[in-house]
């Protein structure tokens, strides 16, 4: 009993420290465990991923530096965008993927350091609200800018990642088109080279100058941390992982889409789930989209889909959704969290700490 | 006591003799309505331990906050070996300014010139045509929409001609050919009205754009001023722009870096360390990442080379053996006791290598002999050559190692 008892709680310390080995593996084998249903799960998984790189990017600037942003779809809207303007055919350019999505990242990586240069001075809450203007203005001239972007359609027809080449005979391009599996590999790639990405920041001289910063922007400074080049670089890192991840979307769903799938909604969803999933802690964070996205993207389709089945014939009010009650669960379920479990589900150590000091 | 080497890398000993390391001139503090420090005057040697004692708590932190770049005096100087501790005009600065003004610029320019009409001119109606994408057609184009000259777009079987901007219909022809005729002669029209008045061409048999007849114009003499002033419109709206954005962004630009010209991060670059009355450690991170996060910035600011050497893990380990903190390195900071908070604060002070050491109030919430033991390691610390300016309100065993002390009159 006890000897069980120490086996769990080891097991547990090791899934701690090495969460990524059986998250990864397990995702990794999804499309085979799930071989059925993979043509109907294998797109909407795909989003779910997607969307952990843009929760992993808003959580640099909200988890590790401690400024609340609320314009993060924006930059996904943008890596988006620049992706579609550089490939599409119907523009000239028609660059491949991987050059496409470097200078779209990078571009982006430029603009979310230019919306930092201009909050330079302001804190938390003010720089909520430019946060917020920013991402209504980027969606506007999404929508507006007609002959860029499309307008509310957006640009269409985005080609698929591996257009053009070939692989040990396969041709990438048809490979990506006609088998969901591939775009669900290559956004896992990405999400596994995110991860490490954050990792090793966080325990380099940058990361750690983020968090000596949102623990103490004063004391930060008398030990030499420029306030400048923390939050330039806090802003541009997680615009560029952001901006992969719209890049990704786009190179996924094939259009850039409507704007509104990158306003405030949207910005507002990434920040819960890092919330939910817990402020700084990557597993959380990725626990929180799974949740929270994987609810609305996987799980209510295909719960809708049963309760279909269940009544054939609807009645004059419309069938019973559980899509129509979606918004009241997800309410209701951060409402509880926030009760019982304010630090999120799966929390760093290192906010839990700092959770405990203020309520001293 | 294990040994420790202060690490101040820049400059070496003080230009001159007669220069005192710190020079605080005629120093005059505001905090709301009250003036907690009036016309101070301080000098302190190389090498010197200065105590400043007084009763109230606001002056000594205010004189410290100017010292350290915390605080704006509102009149007087404070001088580090003859230098105000302020960044300067470098030419990276320079440049930075004239990148973000020119950006700004060229930001605002985009939109007064229309970015939209501009894309369709330069980028669509290319595409439309099937001509090829080369820098010389790029530049023609782009040149054609600043000449506000008329062009054609195509309208599913048809191609109209219209304005440079794609805004207002002059005309639709089934051909090509035939509109790039119409366009041509359309064109000469209203170049040569814009030279001096000539006359509205016959243009009766011109077929009318029934999709959209609100965007048609008329072919008279009105419409042909109107777009011969096209070219000179959009041209003023471009320039002005462009000056006025780069004028705003270089403006912003300079407020922003004069805003940040004395700040504690330049104080610490230059030397000046600081700890506080009440410890402001960084509480989630662990004792020895507190003060490797500051010995990785001084390590950063002395050059790329530090990037990959193991300098900064070596100075931490060394000064948290130096505080005595050795065995709770791995403890997150917000389980030190008070007393060790202070220890940890002065680790991560020493650890930006500095030559000056301002400590506000170290014996506050300490006992006798937690005192006394600060004022030991302090007095290694003087013995790095490390100059010290202290606060105290009552003299103690923290004020005995000082060479100076200097009662604050109020």
């Amino acid at each position: 009993m006890t000897a069980g008892k120490l086996h769990l709680s080891g097991l547990l310390r090791w899934l701690a420290r090495r969460w990524e080995v059986p998250t990864f593996g397990l995702l990794a084998l999804a499309p085979w465990a799930l071989a059925d249903a993979f043509g109907g799960i294998g797109g909407p998984l795909t989003s779910v991923l997607i969307l952990c790189i843009a929760a992993l990017g808003l959580n640099v600037v909200v988890g590790l530096a401690g400024l609340l942003h609320l314009g993060i779809a924006a930059f996904m809207g943008i890596g988006g965008l620049l992706l579609a303007i550089l490939t599409v055919p119907t523009n000239p350019l028609e660059i491949g993927f991987l050059p496409a999505l470097v200078i779209s990242i990078l571009i982006t990586a430029a603009v979310g350091s230019l919306l930092a240069a201009a909050t330079l001075r302001l804190r938390s809450d003010s720089l909520a609200v430019v946060t917020l203007g920013f991402g209504e203005v980027v969606r506007a001239l999404l929508g507006n800018l007609e002959q860029i972007t499309g307008g509310m359609q957006g640009l269409s027809s985005v080609p698929p990642p591996g257009a053009g080449l070939t692989l040990a005979g396969i041709d990438l391009g048809r490979a990506f088109v006609v088998d969901p599996r591939w775009f669900y590999f290559l956004a896992l790639a990405c999400l596994v080279a995110v991860v490490l990405f954050l990792r090793g920041l966080e325990r380099s001289a940058v990361g750690r100058g983020w968090i000596a910063f949102r623990e103490d922007p004063v004391a930060a400074a008398t030990v030499g941390i420029s306030t400048t080049q923390v939050r330039l670089s806090a802003f541009a890192i997680a615009a560029a992982i952001t901006g992969l991840a719209g890049c990704l979307s786009a190179a996924n769903l094939g259009t850039t889409g409507d704007p509104h799938s990158y306003g405030f909604g949207r910005s507002v969803a990434v920040l819960c789930a890092v919330i939910l999933g817990g402020l700084g802690s990557l597993p959380g964070i990725l626990l929180g989209v799974g949740i929270l996205f994987g609810l609305d993207i996987v799980v209510i389709p295909a719960a809708d889909a049963w309760l279909q089945q269940l009544q054939p014939a609807a009645s004059a009010a419309g069938p019973l959704t559980v899509g129509s009650w979606r918004l009241a669960l997800v309410g209701l379920a951060l409402i509880a969290m926030m009760r019982f479990r304010p630090e999120g589900l799966l929390p760093s150590r290192r906010l839990l700490t700092e959770l405990r000091e203020s309520h001293r | 006591m294990s040994r420790w080497q202060s690490g101040f890398r820049r400059g070496g000993a003080a230009a001159s003799a007669d220069i005192p390391l710190l020079d605080v001139d005629r120093l005059t503090v505001r905090v709301g309505s009250t003036v907690p420090v009036r016309q101070l005057e301080l000098d302190v040697a190389e090498g010197e331990a200065v105590a400043l004692l007084g009763l109230g708590h606001t002056g000594k932190a205010a004189i410290l906050d100017c010292i350290g770049g915390l605080r704006t005096a509102s009149s007087g100087s404070v001088r580090l070996d003859g230098h105000r501790l302020k960044r300067s005009f470098t030419a990276a600065t320079f440049w930075l300014v004239l990148t973000s003004g020119l950006l700004i610029g060229l930001l605002t320019a985009a939109a007064a010139v229309d970015v939209d009409s501009l894309w369709l001119a330069v980028v669509k109606r290319g595409l439309a045509v099937d001509e090829p994408f080369t820098p010389a057609t790029f530049a023609s184009r782009l040149r054609s929409y600043f000449r506000a000259e008329l062009a054609i777009d195509p309208l599913a079987d048809h191609w109209r001609i219209v304005t440079a901007d794609g805004r207002a219909v002059l005309a639709v022809r089934r051909e090509l050919d035939e509109a790039r005729e119409l366009r041509n002669q359309l064109q000469a029209a209203v170049t040569a009205r814009r030279i001096g008045p000539a006359t509205v061409p016959d243009l009766s048999d011109l077929v009318g754009d029934a999709n959209e007849p609100r965007r048609l114009l008329p072919l008279d003499a009105a419409t042909l001023d109107r777009l011969a002033a096209g070219k000179r419109s959009v041209r003023l709206r471009g320039w002005t722009a462009l000056g006025g954005g780069m004028l705003l962004g270089i403006a912003m630009a300079v407020a922003i870096w004069q805003q940040g010209r004395r700040s504690p991060e330049v104080a610490a670059r230059g030397g000046v360390a600081r700890t506080f009355r009440q410890p402001r450690i960084f509480p989630a991170l662990t004792a020895e990442e507190n003060v490797l996060v500051a010995a990785e910035q001084a390590a950063a600011a002395s050059g790329w080379r530090h990037w990959w050497s193991r300098g900064a893990a070596d100075r931490t380990a060394e000064l948290l053996a130096f505080v005595g903190l050795d065995s709770r390195r791995q403890q997150l900071a917000v389980d030190l006791s008070f007393a060790d908070r202070r220890r940890l604060e002065l680790a991560r002070a020493l650890a930006i290598g500095p030559r000056l050491l301002l400590v506000d109030e170290p014996e506050a919430g300490l006992t006798a002999a937690e005192q006394q033991s600060l004022a030991d390691l302090l007095t290694a610390v003087r013995q790095q050559q490390v100059t010290l300016l202290l606060t105290a309100s009552t003299a103690g065993p923290l004020t005995a190692i000082c060479d100076r002390m200097i009662p604050l009159d109020r």
